[in-house]
């Protein structure tokens, strides 16, 4: 049966970024990220963010992926669509609460990352917290790729602006 | 001579990271104390299959993690349009108010368009499209259910076969108990009144350290 072994968790506080460092290894094709905390401190809601780490543990922040999104909002009638052919980032599911009340779950799958001559593929799900104008549930399911084929040690998460707390747990899937 | 038979002091010991020979003892004790590598962090909490038509199944012991793993298969209801729904417990007192919001996005394969489905206020969270008298099956992760301080979440992803139409759907999407609270308890019901035929469901918890 296939299962989950821990490689590490990450726990921050006050930071515009974080970056999880030599995770990915010959040992696992395939990775689970799965986090409970994501929270914005004092500004708005916004999106969380992702970069790859190359062989070197240097974040890769050139035009190399590509993501696609279906958001859905529990008071909203229409879905949304995001998809965007060459981006600096990785979308990550999540447009997430404003305040550190409500929380957060998503798990993110990773693919091939230390292969060097294969993509990096991701697929994500999420439900998280919108609280502008009082809102609501957010749903987001989302795929990308680094479209580059090389070795990838490490993930960095981000916002875009001011700082927030994260956790999260990195397993390979045996 | 120290514990696990170092002399004179015993070196510090935590998951991936042990040092030493060691005996069963030892091994059982740091196991208990989460310093032992023991890979193998998807951990079976409870299996349920059916045995008798139940218009129920809750999970009651749900152990200490933030994350858990709900896995379905070979289940169908009885009933009338027959749709499998999530609801928790709160100190042993299941939430039956609409308490729960969802964003779910359904797909039929004889269809020729997806079908999107939310709320702000429901007594359940959906987890299939209404015709589950077919067999249904799927994954749910859930978020945070120990957390008093966080809301409780979840995301799916489902497939089914109706038997009374003939159809293949599949559907995933997120849905929220919308309130902070201990979760200690998760109730998979029914909403249409019928009871489950048939069923064999998993509970597993993400160990982390």
């Amino acid at each position: 049966m296939t299962n989950l072994q821990f490689i590490t968790s990450v726990s921050s506080t006050g930071t515009s970024s974080v970056d999880i460092t030599n995770i990915f290894s010959d040992k696992y094709d395939v990775y689970c990220i799965k986090s409970t905390t994501y929270e914005i401190v004092g500004s708005a809601s916004q999106n969380l963010y992702r970069r790859l780490l190359d062989s070197t543990g240097t974040v890769i922040s050139a035009t190399e992926y590509a993501s696609a999104t279906l958001e859905g909002r529990a008071w909203d009638s229409s879905l949304l669509e995001s998809r965007s052919n060459g981006q600096n980032y990785m979308a990550t599911g999540g447009y997430i609460n404003d305040d550190s009340t409500e929380g957060v779950g998503f798990v993110q799958y990773i693919y091939n990352p230390y292969n060097s001559s294969s993509f990096t593929f991701s697929k994500t799900q999420s439900s998280s917290w919108n609280n502008n104008s009082s809102r609501g549930l957010v749903m987001r399911k989302g795929i990308s790729v680094h479209k580059n084929a090389e070795q990838i040690t490490g993930i960095r998460y981000y916002v875009a602006s001011g700082t927030f707390s994260f956790k999260a747990s990195v397993y390979g899937v045996k | 001579m120290s514990e696990f038979g170092y002399i004179p002091e015993a070196p510090e010991q935590s998951f991936g990271n042990n040092k030493g020979i060691f005996t069963p003892k030892d091994i059982y004790d740091l196991t208990r104390a989460d310093k032992y590598t023991n890979l193998g962090q998807l951990e079976l909490i409870e299996t349920q299959t059916h045995s008798s038509d139940v218009s129920d199944i809750d999970f009651t012991s749900l152990g200490t993690y933030n994350v858990h793993l709900l896995t379905f298969s070979s289940t169908k209801g009885g009933g009338t349009n027959p749709q499998m729904k999530v609801r928790f417990f709160e100190s042993g007192v299941k939430e039956t108010a609409n308490a729960y919001a969802n964003a779910i996005q359904f797909c039929d394969a004889d269809g020729s368009s997806f079908n999107y489905s939310k709320s702000t206020a429901d007594s359940g969270i959906p987890i299939n499209g209404n015709y589950m008298g077919g067999v249904t099956q799927g994954y749910i992760y859930l978020y945070n259910l120990g957390d008093s301080s966080k809301y409780s979440f979840l995301t799916f992803q489902s497939s089914q076969y109706s038997g009374t139409y003939g159809s293949r759907f599949f559907g995933f999407g997120s849905g929220v108990m919308k309130q902070s609270s201990t979760v200690d308890g998760i109730n998979l019901y029914n909403s249409n009144a019928g009871n489950f035929t048939d069923f064999d469901i998993s509970l597993y918890g993400i160990k982390e350290y």
